[in-house]
Order: structure tokens, then sequence, then C-alpha cells
């Protein structure tokens, strides 16, 4: 189990950082950093996909790990200057106090 | 050469570290350095399951774009210092989806533990042919969309930010 590595402990791993990830998104209140959280997921779910294509000694985990980190850099871009116009015109980026969109 | 065990563990410790810090570093740039380590780290583990040149596509886009672009916004902002909350009502969400992130972790174990997912002794190797020629040829659907998406999220990016000078 300590010296012997297999694609279960590149798994786990991975799940580790997801569920510190999400603790982020949940956790923070700052947009940024939850953005921040956001790619850590996305980067534990590349690692599920690449670790899984290797024990099934199939590529297609890596291509689809290399068509996540396209849209992860698009959701980055996206998400940044959704932020650089949220705390232009709201001044604050807590998601709690952004209620401008309530009826 | 190193042995893999001793790689397996570094890495995971220094993505468990780095996650941590940026989950819980009051300051926001040193978040983005910390998701910087989790990001090498994570290439680390490309390299160890044979894949370097997803390793290379890591470290060039996320180290050399994202992050990049990250810590500009960063100097872009004055960004308050909110601690995190964990009170009431969210800490209980938090720790409930974190157990069923930890859940479905262990469905995923039990299926490749269990003898549905069968390994292969001859695993073809992630240099940037054999990654190439599954891109190109069977997914080559998933790159154009990608190139449409990337597209439409540059243009967006462009309209969203740009500053009208007539109102």
């Amino acid at each position: 189990m300590i010296t012997e590595i297999t694609t279960t402990h590149w798994i786990v791993l991975a799940a580790v950082l997801f569920g510190i990830g999400l603790l982020g998104v949940l956790a923070r209140r700052n947009a940024l950093v939850i953005l921040l959280s956001v790619e850590l997921m996305l980067n534990a779910a590349n690692l599920v996909f690449v670790a899984l294509g290797h024990h099934l000694g199939d590529v297609q985990g890596q291509v689809i790990a290399m068509v996540v980190m396209a849209i992860a850099a698009a959701e980055a871009t996206v998400g940044l200057a959704v932020i650089v116009l949220v705390s232009r015109t709201c001044r604050t980026l807590n998601p709690d106090e952004l209620t401008e969109l309530k009826g | 050469m190193i042995p893999e065990f001793i790689l397996f563990w570094a890495t995971a410790a220094v993505c468990v570290v780095g996650a941590l810090g940026v989950v819980f570093a009051p300051n926001v740039v040193h978040a983005v350095l910390s998701l910087l380590v989790v990001l090498f780290g994570i290439a680390v583990g490309f390299f160890a399951l044979g894949s370097p040149m997803l390793a290379a596509m890591q470290i060039i886009i996320y180290a050399g774009a994202v992050v990049v672009m990250f810590l500009f916004v960063v100097m872009l902002l004055d960004i308050t210092e909110v601690l995190p909350s964990l009170g009431g009502a969210r800490g209980v969400l938090a720790v409930l989806s974190v157990l069923g992130a930890v859940a479905l972790t262990f469905a995923i174990v039990a299926a490749v533990t269990s003898g549905g997912l069968p390994a292969q002794a001859d695993a073809p190797g992630g240099d940037a042919a054999t990654v190439g020629w599954g891109l190109y040829t069977d997914h080559v659907i998933l790159l154009l969309l990608a190139a449409i998406l990337l597209t439409a999220a540059a243009d967006g990016v462009v309209g969203l930010t740009q500053r009208r000078e007539s109102r």
C-alpha cells in the first residue's frame, strides 16, 4: 500500500484535491478564490482522466484531459472578465452581497 | 531513477499542501501562488502516469497563461481579505458536499478494483504523436468544438470588458 502505487492511489489523490476545491467553493466568500477553487477541481478531474487512461491503456483519457484544459482556460477567461466588471460596477467581490439580479 | 512510490507520495504531499493553501490562504496572491504549486504537482503526476505531453501542456497553459492572468486580475482589483467562514447552514452543506465527493471516490475505486476495468500492460505512450493522432482522428469533433469555444470566449471577453466611450 505504501510502496506499491496503483491507479487507486492516483484517484484518491484526485478526490482529495477535488474535495478541498469543493470546500473552497463553498466556504470562501471571494469570487476570485472561488474561481481558483474551481480550477483546482477541474485539475483533479483531469488527473482522474489521465490515471484511468493509463490504467486502461487507452489514449482517450489524455485526449479528453486536453479538451478539459481548453474548457478550463475559456472558463477562467470569461470568469475573470466577469469578476473585473462586477468589481468595477458593484465595488465588491463577495457573492453574498451581489443581489442586483434579485427580483 | 526515483522509485515510483517516492514520486507519488512527494507529489501527493505537495499537491495537498498547495490545495490547502489555495483554500485557506488569507492573502489572494498567496492563494494564486499555491494554485501554481498544485498545478506543477499535477504536471509531475501526468508525467508519472506516462503522458509527458500533457505534463508539458499543463505547465505551458496553466503556469504560463492562466495563473499569470489570475495574478494580473489580482493586481487590477483591490481585494478585501475575507477569511473562510463555515458557520451555520453553509458549514453543513460544505461537509455534506465533501462527504458526497468522498463517496463518489469510493464508487470509482470500487469500480476499478472489482475487476470491472481490466488493466492493460501494453499501454501506448503519451507522446505528442499518439495524443495528436487520437485528437485529430477519433475525437476531431471535440477539437473543433474546443476551437469554437475558445474563439467565442476570446470574442466575448473583448466585448465584455471594453469601455464604451459614448454613453
